[in-house]
């Protein structure tokens, strides 16, 4: 992300407001986003999977990813790319963290380029889960 | 070439390891193989996981009939030699039979050492050394409360483990200082003694046994200083002594143990000797590994071979008490002033890592609490590698370049031995692989026998083979819980219990990748609940969101609350109240469900904590893996063919389960005649109402699997139903995988297994599962509660911004 002094910053939440290593969704007028603590840092995605619009926020993170609760697809936070599940990728968003408060940049949110690699290697490993 | 008569006596791991060496060089011999046990050829290093009740009596066998049979192997089981007559070769036996033979092979093992105690020949008094031993000690830890274990060594420590794990009061006493005091030093020792005190286990150091108490059966053993502890019963295990008797009678030439040269032959051309019975170059070995290695060569020398010879053995020990990681080899004890140590303590993780250094050569070691590094560092040893270039990397590996990554392994020349105890290298392991398509480590194991001895070297088969095959590599089924948590899933309950772990985060930190992901976080969350009996650190995150918010979630978002009705009966006032709630909150469905339930399906989750506060009833828990529902037929009641009252029977069952969580789903049934009318007979527990009684069914379904549930016991009364029920339920948390249903357990388990361990239990373990179950229960509560009471106050939040919203444009620093 580049320090774009254009962007437009807004309060959404205070640290404590989310749980570690949990995320919450977040509203915006159409900009909808799910906002994840990872313990020492704050990452926001769109919250729609990019297979069936699964809400992210409610998934299970482990490490830099976090999992779909409705298909399991494996997204990484840092961005936005499916690791996992099926090829597709969310857009992320721009986070800062000043004091106890945490700023969201809605309309800069941007689609990174994906570690295709990294993708190859984890579709060896994907565990079942059963609903 | 004239057949030769080839009599072995001892059937134990040494002989038979020799003798499956001679077979490799397809000899023509006739082979008759004696025997004082009455079980064939079994792995006695894993007694101790028999005696902790890890493993079965049929698992640790080694060889079966079938192998003696397609080898052509006359066994004759629980016959006893006791006598040679080495001028006409002939083997006497005490059933009075005279078998002649050509060549004579002893591998006669060793006796249990039994110290010079007053009272040590009273009833309950046991030593620990054979199959027989360990099923009278597990027989005996049915009644006994305390058991004393004479003996602070490597044999005493695995029996008092053993008796510890069965619930029996165990205290260890040691004539030396330090426990293990022939592989430890006076560090190790306090490591090691820390750590089985964790398990629950008394240490007495220096202590010298005066007297077994009691009149003839035990009641306590008493010490020099006057001192004394109770005692039911007493394990004596103060080392073995080679058992040489033979030998003696053959006139062979005897000094402690049966005297071999370096080709594993006697002192009588026609008479070889092999394992824990013989001196080689003065030392006496007790462990695996160099037995296996003079096996091989007396298989060259009795097949005429006089190339291969036995030059001693380095000595290395592990430690095989669960929870605790021990290996030492070597000269570990640095007491000459030319030798260097290498060492590291962490007393708060219960890690001691030495490694000795003698002029630039690893010579000795010892590792406790993370033994990883034990193969690299017996390989050094052996080798007399030298330590120059790689010295900054003697406690702790280089780390691998790429995170993830196996271990060094395939760095290492093919002629690295993987295997310590049965002696397999790198390269015979990579031929498997290459050449017999083996693919999981079972597959390795059963085509190499790597890792078939102590099991500890399983890790590095599994890293050659990722390394080997990449993509193709097979997950063992079943085996891990999970490539982020390496662990067995038997072994990672047990080091979650007597580590006392309780959160998911510290199992995942101490034992994992630090990360997890969405299988291994919920299955943990389960087992740390389930091990401490809900005593444990609750942590959401780790949670699936319907584990979180009490709901399950739906396609949209939204999710679908279903209230608990005990029994599948509700009542004028529930409806009202659900009818209520239905049209306050706009809940677009209300259905009724399969399992005689109301569901309110799409409810925004920020409504959740609201719509139950409003509805004023418990949770269904619909969207756990934990019991969810009792479905009942009107049953005596109202029905004129009910023969028992399966409402009321169902309410019970369902009021005495509801709130606890369990492997996979629990679906209940009970119905009043065979009928059937709520289906019992296909849910995971069924009470199935007869004439004058209960069946209790177990293990049904009707899901993605169509199966017709077990009858596991028939009994007369409401009572004995309930008890049956109960005690399958429990064995089954305890037991069961996470995501398992009872329907594939029952068939892992097998039904005969389930019954001995539930209902057929003696009354102890009986009493055991209940006690756990009601401790289980008195801490569950209604997760509806947290309307009130969130875990987080932000649990259910989501964060909408107004429309007008400000924002600070830029510099946000």
């Amino acid at each position: 992300m580049s320090a774009d002094a254009s962007m437009k910053w807004f309060r959404v939440a205070s640290t404590r407001d989310i749980p570690e290593r949990e995320g919450r969704r977040v509203e915006y007028g159409p900009h909808i986003a799910a906002l994840f603590n990872l313990g020492t840092e704050y990452l926001a995605v769109e919250n729609q999977c990019p297979h069936k619009s699964g809400p992210l926020a409610d998934g299970i993170v482990a490490g830099k990813n976090v999992f779909c609760p409705l298909h399991n697809w494996k997204i990484n936070l840092q961005n936005g790319c499916a690791l996992s599940g099926g090829t597709g990728q969310v857009k992320t968003f721009p986070v800062k963290v000043s004091g106890s408060e945490i700023y969201l940049a809605f309309e800069s949110a941007a689609y990174q380029a994906c570690d295709l690699s990294a993708q190859a290697q984890e579709s060896q490993t994907s565990n079942p889960v059963e609903g | 070439m004239e057949q030769k008569h080839l009599v072995v006596v001892g059937d134990g791991m040494a002989g038979m390891s020799c003798v499956d060496q001679i077979l490799k060089r397809k000899p023509n011999f006739k082979i008759t193989v004696l025997s004082e046990e009455t079980y064939y050829n079994y792995n006695r290093i894993l007694l101790s996981c028999v005696l902790a009740g890890e493993k079965t009596v049929d698992e640790i066998y080694i060889n079966t009939k079938a192998w003696y049979d397609e080898h052509g192997i006359e066994l004759l089981l629980g016959v006893k030699a006791v006598d040679v007559d080495a001028k006409n070769k002939i083997v006497f036996t005490a059933d009075n039979r005279q078998i002649s033979y050509d060549l004579l092979l002893l591998a006669t093992g060793s006796n249990p050492f039994i110290p010079p105690i007053a009272g040590i020949q009273k009833d309950g008094v046991v030593t620990y050394r054979n199959m027989a031993d360990t099923e009278e000690i597990i027989k005996r830890c049915e009644t006994a409360k305390h058991a004393v274990v004479i003996g602070g060594g490597l044999l005493g420590l695995e029996a008092a483990r053993g008796t510890s794990s069965r619930g029996v009061h165990t205290t260890v006493v040691h004539i030396m200082d330090r426990l293990m005091d022939m592989q430890l030093d006076e560090v190790g020792g306090q490591f090691l003694k820390r750590e089985i005190e964790k398990l629950g286990i008394t240490v007495l150091l220096n202590a010298n046994t005066a007297e077994i108490m009691g009149d003839s059966k035990v009641e306590g053993v008493s010490f020099k200083d006057g001192n004394a502890v109770k005692a039911d019963m007493v394990v004596v295990a103060c080392g073995i002594r080679p058992n040489v008797e033979l030998g003696k009678k053959a006139g062979l030439k005897i000094n402690r143990g049966i005297v071999v040269n370096d080709h594993m032959e006697t002192s009588d051309p026609s008479i070889f000797a092999v394992g824990e019975c013989v001196e080689h170059r003065e030392k006496i070995y007790g462990l695996v590994a160099p037995l296996y290695d003079q096996g091989k060569v007396l298989a060259a020398t009795i097949t005429g071979d006089k190339g291969p010879v036995y030059e001693g053995s380095v000595l290395a020990t592990k430690l095989k008490v669960m929870g605790i990681e021990l290996f030492s080899a070597g000269d570990f004890k640095a007491l000459d002033s030319d030798k260097e140590v290498v060492s590291y303590q962490d007393h708060a993780f219960g890690v001691y890592k030495k490694v000795v250094v003698y002029a630039n050569w690893v010579v000795g070691t010892i590792l406790i609490g993370d033994t990883s590094d034990a193969n690299r560092l017996l390989e050094m040893i052996r080798k007399q590698e030298k330590v120059t270039d790689n010295r900054q990397h003697l406690l702790f590996q280089k780390p691998p370049a790429v995170a993830g990554s196996p271990s060094d392994v395939m760095s290492r020349p093919d002629t690295d031995t993987i295997c310590g105890c049965i002696g397999v290298s790198k390269g015979q392991i990579l031929s498997a692989i290459k050449e017999q398509s083996c693919k999981t480590v079972s597959q390795v194991k059963a085509c190499t026998k790597a890792s078939s001895g102590c099991g500890t070297c399983a890790g590095l088969v599994q890293d050659i083979l990722v390394a080997a095959l990449g993509s193709e590599f097979q997950e063992e089924k079943k085996d891990t819980l999970c490539a982020c948590v390496p662990f067995p899933k038997e072994k990672l309950r047990t080091m979650i219990q007597t580590q006392k772990l309780k959160s998911v985060q510290d199992v995942l930190d101490i034992y994992g990748n630090g990360a997890g992901c969405s299988y291994c976080k919920p299955a943990l969350s389960f087992i740390v609940d389930e091990v401490h009996c809900g005593d444990h650190k609750e942590d959401r995150s780790a949670r699936f969101i319907n584990d979180r918010v009490h709901a399950n979630i739906q396609r949209d978002g939204t999710f679908s609350v279903i209230p608990r009705m005990h029994g599948g009966v509700t009542s004028p006032q529930q409806l009202r109240k659900i009818a209520d709630v239905a049209e306050k909150y706009n809940v677009p469905m209300v259905k009724v469900t399969g399992s005689q339930r109301i569901d309110l399906l799409g409810i925004k989750k920020e409504d959740l904590p609201k719509v139950w506060a409003d509805l004023d009833m418990k949770s269904g828990h619909a969207y756990a893996k934990a019991v969810r529902m009792v479905k009942s037929c009107v049953g005596t009641d109202f029905c004129r063919y009910g023969t028992q009252n399966s409402i009321a029977t169902g309410i019970q069952l369902e009021t005495l389960l509801e709130g606890l969580y369990t492997p996979g789903k629990v679906k209940m049934g009970v119905v009043g005649c065979p009928r059937n009318c709520a289906e019992a007979t296909v849910k995971d527990i069924g009470l199935v109402g007869i004439e004058g009684g209960w069946q209790v069914v177990i293990g049904g379904a009707a899901g993605k699997v169509v199966r017709a549930a077990d009858i596991l016991t028939t009994v007369k009364t409401t009572e004995e139903a309930l008890e049956a029920a109960l005690l399958f339920f429990q064995y089954y948390r305890e037991n069961g995988e996470y995501l398992e249903r009872t329907y594939d357990f029952v068939e892992r388990a097998g039904l005969e297994k389930i019954r001995r361990e539930t209902i057929l239990a003696s009354e102890e373990t009986k009493k055991g599962l209940l006690e756990r179950l009601n401790k289980a229960r008195a801490k569950a509560v209604d997760p509806w509660k947290e309307a009130s009471k969130p875990v987080h106050p932000m649990q259910f939040k989501d964060f909408v911004l107004p429309k007008d919203a400000e924002a600070l444009i830029g510099g946000l620093s």
